[in-house]
């Protein structure tokens, strides 16, 4: 069975470091493909510049809201409304609790909002349960 | 800075009065505005702010005390001061029937140029000195938002690099520990505590900045069950011990339910910490009696703090005890903010060895 297939949208490298390791260590095995900024991440995922004829799309997308050139809320509005990836699993994975950012989010189509916590413990945990929920527990469409 | 004139409204409908008025008053620091009829004055005391308004009272169509009436009437012009001129001879009757419409003075005619000039003089100084007020009040309000604003935005940028510096010591840990000798290891364990501190002092921050700027809405709150509920909750996390409690039923309060929590929350938690090496450690809530104002106390029969330093009490991060109880010292400043955005006072009675009273007062609206 094709591995699983995580999409880690953050520009910041330790975030995204401590990200990768954390989830390594998850029950649930998944490749974790690493995208610096929005337009790194578009580019993949629509098979356009560096990235041509990927074809494959992740069973779930992280997404930090803070990017450089395109920030998270316009890739999540971009993926939404081109039908390859309106139905692509994303969840918003970011340090704000800001309730207008939260409130953005869902209203731009995230499936879900998670905060990063300081302590590396607690994000273990957490990319603990968002592997065994995403990558195993909730169905997707099927992937093209 | 507002440095335009204040208004001076001149209402008469003989024309030759209108002029006099703006003889006697054309020196003085003011801009004369004039109207020659009741509805006129009403239109402009739509239009602009003025400072006072001096009314004739005998005109055609309105009298001067309907329009001063009407002026009361509505919201916007209700409080501009009213200055009536009349001839009608000086009766009881007359002065008691000006004063009856809402007049802040009444003056004869003929009129006494040196008299109405210090009245309108008394009525300008009123005037921009309520505006400098509200000038300054604003500026204020502005400079707090700003400041809030930026501890808020502070404390969450602060935040971010705490999670490599957790993140990675922790991997050092995990997977090159057997690399390091003991010493190694425990500077390494320093690192993390350090990190520790400083995430839970941002958290502090962030949590004083978020009780400052929380929007306040007001609701009748049964301080006795929300005591109580605290109380199970603390309970209820085993590692806290157990304390007699003592709270009375049907103490209720007029403030904002989540900020009186948080207020609770501190008092009752610091009460539970501070108590830990009594033997029969007890902890009241009740409210004072016999005051004209209801006082609310917190009291324990802990390890209390010296007087001397109440001062320093309420103030962030200002602890009157050692490393031997944990904490920050922000729960009180937490308290403080919120009883003082409740309009209420907060002070702490105390000495050491004698257990702590904290009392505050919750004014209605």
């Amino acid at each position: 069975m094709a591995n699983k297939i995580i999409l880690l949208i953050e520009d910041n490298p330790d975030d995204a470091e401590l990200a990768v390791r954390a989830f390594e260590m998850a029950r649930v095995k998944s490749t974790v493909l690493r995208a610096r900024d929005g337009v790194e991440a578009l580019d993949y995922l629509f098979g356009t510049g560096t990235h041509a004829a990927q074809g494959v799309l992740p069973d779930v997308v992280l997404l930090d809201l803070k990017l450089p050139r395109v920030d998270g809320l316009e890739v999540l509005r971009r993926l939404r409304a081109d039908e390859r990836t309106r139905y692509l699993p994303v969840v918003i994975m970011t340090s704000s609790l800001r309730e207008r950012d939260i409130e953005s989010g869902y209203a731009l189509g995230a499936n879900s909002y998670v905060c990063k916590p300081v302590q590396f413990s607690q994000f273990v945990e957490i990319a603990e349960q968002l592997c065994a929920y995403w990558l195993t527990v909730n169905q997707s469409v099927r992937r093209s | 800075m507002n440095a335009a004139q204040p208004k001076v409204l001149l209402v008469d409908d003989v024309e030759a009065n209108l002029v006099a008025l703006e003889g006697i008053l054309g020196r003085m620091p003011c801009q004369l505005v004039r109207a020659n009829s009741g509805n006129e004055a009403l239109h402009l005391l739509l239009k602009h702010e003025f400072a006072v308004m001096l009314l004739d009272v005998q005109m055609p169509e309105m009298d001067g005390y309907e329009v001063a009436q009407h002026a009361r009437d509505n919201s916007d012009t209700r409080n501009v001061p009213v200055i009536f001129v009349t001839a009608t001879h000086e009766t009881k009757e007359s002065v008691l029937r000006g004063y009856d419409a809402g007049a802040f003075d009444l003056l004869f005619k003929p009129i006494d140029p040196y008299v109405l000039r210090s009245k309108v003089q008394v009525f300008l100084d009123l005037y921009l000195g309520r505006r400098r007020l509200q000038e300054e009040i604003e500026a204020h309000r502005r400079t707090l938002a700003e400041v809030e604003a930026f501890n808020y935005s502070v404390s969450h940028d602060l935040r971010a690099p705490l999670r490599p510096l957790d993140g990675f010591s922790k991997v050092l840990i995990e997977d090159y520990a057997d690399k390091l000798d003991d010493r190694g290891r425990d500077y390494l364990a320093r690192i993390r505590a350090a990190a520790g501190r400083m995430g839970q002092l941002i958290d502090d921050l962030l949590e004083l900045s978020r009780v400052s700027r929380a929007a306040l809405r007001r609701r009748q709150v049964d301080l006795s069950e929300l005591v109580k509920a605290i109380v199970e909750e603390i309970r209820a996390d085993g590692a806290n011990g157990d304390r007699e409690v003592v709270c009375p039923s049907g103490l209720t309060a007029s403030g904002d339910p989540g900020l009186l929590r948080i207020a609770f929350e501190n008092l009752l938690r610091n009460a539970w910490k501070f108590t830990q090496k009594q033997p029969q450690p007890r902890i009241e809530f009740g409210r004072t009696t016999g005051e004209s104002e209801a006082i609310y106390f917190v009291r324990d029969n802990g390890v209390g703090f010296d007087s001397t330093y109440a001062n320093k009490l309420f103030q962030p991060f200002q602890r009157l005890h050692g490393a031997e109880f944990a904490g920050t010292g922000i729960g009180l400043a937490i308290v403080d903010r919120i009883v003082h955005r409740h309009g209420g006072r907060i002070w702490g009675e105390s000495a050491p060895g004698e257990g702590a009273t904290f009392f505050f007062t919750v004014p209605a609206a």
